[in-house]
């Protein structure tokens, strides 16, 4: 498992910086067109929103596998050793259970036949591709959970 | 305040009622509370509630309470709401023959629109919905399109060249604009006052209810009153839902609906010339163009739109004299 | 039912799981309570379109001009600058302190990313001239609440977007009150400075100054593209962040030739985990406002603000005050995003400006990252310049009894805050 969250925090680095590049050029160059081409980009707005969303979840799962989300800490600054680690474990298992319902429903959700019809106002492109953020970041984010429960990434968690 | 008041509440997701049955229907709607919709929504509440003696009722959400458009679709299928005021222009993204609705210059008053949406035609339309498991009710409308520039006025669709103009990103709209020679833009609402005003956009595809509340007339001169297109909602609810409903509820349901939007449709028509009084008042100069000038622009979307398809076509076909 | 949910919502916080999960699993569990499952069944696509919104675009373009000028040299451009201005006077580095705080503020959007740059920089050239340790991370620390002020500002982002207020607008509005913070700072610290005897340095040569102007002049040109960029409607606040991009490139890049290609990626990188940090959490909030508004807590709360007083200027009271307790508990951008859908529909009850009320709320929850117990500004400096939390709260307290008095004035002379968006019709 830790080796599957080490290879899709890769991937996810490396659609980083691709979808973050990509973001800057369209919005830079939408400006562009309009003051000195007259010619608005009008898919411009949409495409870097779906930028926006994917860039969040990918985002998102990389920050809970370095545990880098803002949290009250607290209670995991005074404990120390095995409470620590209960500690961990208690809010590890949490977040995998929360996740792993949501998927159910967005599983669910990103194959009826009803998403699949929606196109997008500017482009018509399939909503789909960008919906799939949802679903796939946070798969990503779940293997990531499991793999910090892996006894060795308790171990060097908790002595930090 | 607690989130402990549900339990009473009936939501919509327990199904199979029986007429007889204490309900409350969840509905919710875009727009702001001042806006006519919200006001046929809670017509609707009280004509629900006083044909019922008081056994059916319902809670609105307005403003974008639960989510976008997309978002209260979805909800409407889950099942967590009952009813949507929908725009024709988000619906043509899922069901491509609501475009027809957006035919330039095809109703001159909104009465006429208002009679156009008891056609067959029309009601076909609805039924497009039903593949997607959505029973499309009735059309609402709000008032008419109109274009407000900034400080260029506007005679005919040669003057539109080159002109920067906010417009609904809904591909019918933005064609029509296009075929002018404008370049339309999708700039998001809260940012259309400060955009006209600095000239990021030279003008904009509105009503005149938008044009007071949002007070445009601060910053734009012009208000051309062309009236060139409808801006129908579509009254959405779950198909199964809706069908699994006593008879006498779904009865109650559409003649509340039916007297809301009559309500609507006179209350806004009634409006139309204090409207344009009110915004002379502000300054605004307010003036008609022919449509004898959009000739060229008509006949083109006409072309390409009949092209879409074939409901679309018999869309036009009618209603274009 | 409601205390279940608020305790299980306070024991998910106490025991640290990120507040974005919390958000989300609470509102999980209560669809679950009620046993609603179509709610469930709209859940994620609530997630999806809580970002679909255009303006947020400007928060990974603010974070990523603020990275690219780090790598291009600029922080230490701006300090240099201040500094051959006021080193000279008594207590000169600290009135530096303060203003390249604002200079550095009309580049950065964030008071927390700007204490952690600022408190590394600062604090030790500080202790090198005598001040104490306490004192320079308290000041460093109260200064970096301009960030968010001074456009750009994420808060006043996420502001707009949720109620639809032009972010433009709010912008221009954060000019004079970052100013008024500023003044404010520097008044007590020339008060302090009497009682303390603050020491001072050397005075810098005319051509030093010169030299150091000219260094800096590149630096300031971002702001100055976004301010008059949106002022005369070149372009939206959220292209704004696109072009000072562009500009922050040009500038590292071809003026300070400090910026480095190779580094392109990690910005990249961590740009999007700066951002995702904040609209990973706003995507998760919007679920948690989702059922908030489905039990109609908002229009509750209009009836019962409305029975208390029909007077905007309780209310305001009472939302300020409200507000500083909440932002001692809660994440500034977390309680924003819970707030706004409920505190909107009382601001158009109570007639308020909505961006006049957007400030207000803003630097009100922006206070709150210095106060404790949970206050992330108040931990990084803490953890940076290595002052015990404790000593950096006592040091900080007459910074932010001045914040809170100047919050009030802000809060009741709505002219302060309206002049620049008013006369440019923002
Ligand atoms: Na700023
Ligand atoms: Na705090």
């Amino acid at each position: 498992m830790t080796r599957i969250s080490d290879v899709i925090t890769k991937i996810e680095e490396i659609l980083m910086i691709i979808l973050m590049a990509a973001m800057v050029i369209i919005v830079t160059f939408s400006v562009a067109f309009r003051y000195f081409f007259n010619s608005p980009i009008t898919w411009a707005g949409e495409v870097s929103i779906f930028l926006l969303i994917w860039v969040t979840f990918l985002g998102g799962s990389w920050g809970l596998k370095y545990n880098s989300q803002a949290s009250i800490t607290f209670l995991m600054d005074k404990v120390t050793g095995n409470q620590k680690k209960i500690l961990m474990i208690i809010q590890l298992l949490s977040m995998i259970l929360f996740l792993g319902v949501i998927l159910f429903f967005t599983y669910k959700w990103i194959f009826l036949p009803s998403v699949h019809i929606q196109k997008s106002s500017s482009l018509l492109l399939p909503m789909w591709i960008p919906y799939s953020a949802v679903p796939i970041g946070l798969s990503f984010a779940a293997i990531h959970l499991i793999a910090r429960l892996s006894p060795a990434s308790i171990k060097r968690e908790g002595a930090e | 305040a607690g989130c402990g008041n549900s339990k009473e509440k009936t939501t919509g997701s327990s199904s199979g009622n029986k007429s007889g049955e204490k309900q409350t229907f969840k509905l919710a709607h875009i727009t702001p509370t001042d806006h006519m919709w919200h006001k046929a929504a809670e017509k609707f509440g009280e004509e629900l509630k006083s044909r019922s003696d008081g056994r059916l009722e319902l809670e609105i959400y307005p403003a974008s309470q639960l989510g976008t458009e997309a978002d209260m679709v979805q909800q409407i299928e889950s099942g967590s709401i009952d009813f949507g005021l929908i725009t024709a222009a988000y619906l043509s993204a899922r069901a491509p023959e609501f475009a027809a609705w957006f035919m330039p210059y095809g109703f001159t008053t909104l009465e006429e629109a208002n009679e156009a949406r008891k056609s067959d035609i029309s009601k076909k339309i609805l039924s497009s919905l039903e593949e997607q498991g959505l029973k499309g009710l009735d059309y609402l409308f709000a008032g008419q399109r109109v274009m407000i520039f900034k400080d260029k006025q506007v005679k005919t669709p040669a003057d539109m060249n080159g002109l920067k103009l906010r417009v609904t990103p809904s591909p019918p709209m933005q064609d029509f604009y296009r075929s002018t020679g404008a370049a339309p833009e999708g700039l998001p609402l809260p940012e259309v006052y400060a955009a006209i005003q600095t000239g990021v956009i030279d003008g904009m595809d509105m009503d005149l209810d938008a044009t007071i509340t949002n007070k445009y007339y601060e910053v734009a001169k012009y208000g051309a009153v062309t009236n060139h297109m409808v801006w129908p909602s579509v009254v959405i609810a779950n198909q199964s839902k809706f069908e699994g409903m006593p008879e006498e509820d779904r009865k109650i349901v559409t003649d509340s609906l039916e007297a809301a939007i009559e309500f609507a449709v006179t209350t806004r028509s009634a409006q139309e010339e204090e409207f344009k009084n009110e915004l002379s008042e502000n300054g605004m100069e307010i003036y008609e163009i022919s449509p004898k000038e959009f000739k060229k622009q008509i006949d083109e979307f006409d072309q390409i739109y009949s092209e879409k398809s074939p409901l679309i076509k018999e869309f036009i076909k009618t209603y274009r004299k | 039912m409601t205390f279940i949910i608020i305790g299980i919502f306070i024991v998910l916080l106490l025991i640290g799981i990120p507040i974005s999960m919390v958000l989300g699993m609470i509102t999980v569990i209560y669809f679950v309570l009620v046993g609603d499952s179509s709610l469930l069944e709209s859940t994620p696509m609530r997630l999806y379109s809580g970002l679909e919104n255009f303006g947020l675009l400007a928060i990974p373009l603010f974070m990523l001009t603020g990275e690219i000028m780090n790598e291009g040299g600029i922080t230490s451009r701006l300090v240099r600058f201040s500094r051959v201005l006021l080193g000279h006077i008594r207590g000169g580095l600290a009135y530096v302190t303060v203003v390249s705080n604002m200079f550095l503020a009309s580049i950065l959007g964030s008071a927390n990313a700007q204490a952690a740059m600022m408190s590394k920089v600062m604090v030790p050239e500080m202790e090198k001239e005598g001040y104490t340790r306490e004192f320079s991370s308290a000041l460093t620390l109260a200064s970096s609440i301009v960030a968010p002020i001074i456009p750009p500002s994420m808060i006043f982002i996420i502001y707009g977007t949720l109620s639809g207020t032009s972010i433009g607008g709010l912008f221009m509005a954060g000019i004079i009150p970052g100013i008024l913070y500023g003044l404010a700072f520097i008044a007590l610290i020339s008060f302090l400075g009497y009682k303390m005897n603050f020491p001072k340095s050397e005075r810098a040569s005319f051509q030093e100054i010169r030299k150091n102007t000219w260094n800096v002049l590149p630096a300031m040109l971002v702001p100055f593209i976004i301010i008059i960029g949106i002022l005369s409607g070149i372009f939206t606040a959220t292209e704004s962040a696109a072009v000072a991009c562009l500009f922050a490139f040009i500038v590292g890049s071809f003026f300070y030739r400090e910026f480095n290609w190779r580094k392109f990626p990690k910005i990249l990188i961590s740009t999007v985990i700066n951002t995702a940090t904040v609209t990973f959490l706003i995507t998760m909030a919007n679920i948690f406002g989702w059922m908030i508004a489905f039990e109609q807590i908002p229009q509750i709360l209009v009836d019962v603000m409305l029975g208390i007083s029909e007077n905007p200027f309780v209310f305001l009271l009472l939302v300020n005050i409200a507000l500083i307790v909440i932002g001692m508990f809660l994440d500034g951008i977390a309680a924003l995003i819970i707030l706004i859908p409920v505190l909107m529909p009382l601001v158009t009850a109570f007639e308020i400006d909505p961006i006049h009320f957007g400030l207000i709320v803003c630097i009100n929850l922006t206070i709150g990252l210095l106060t404790p117990p949970v206050g992330t500004g108040l931990f990084i400096v803490s953890s940076i310049a290595e002052v015990k939390i404790e000593k950096l709260m006592r040091a900080t307290m007459p910074f932010l009894a001045v914040a809170i008095v100047i919050l009030f004035v802000i809060t009741y002379w709505s002219d302060a805050v309206l002049f620049i968006p008013k006369t440019f019709g923002l």
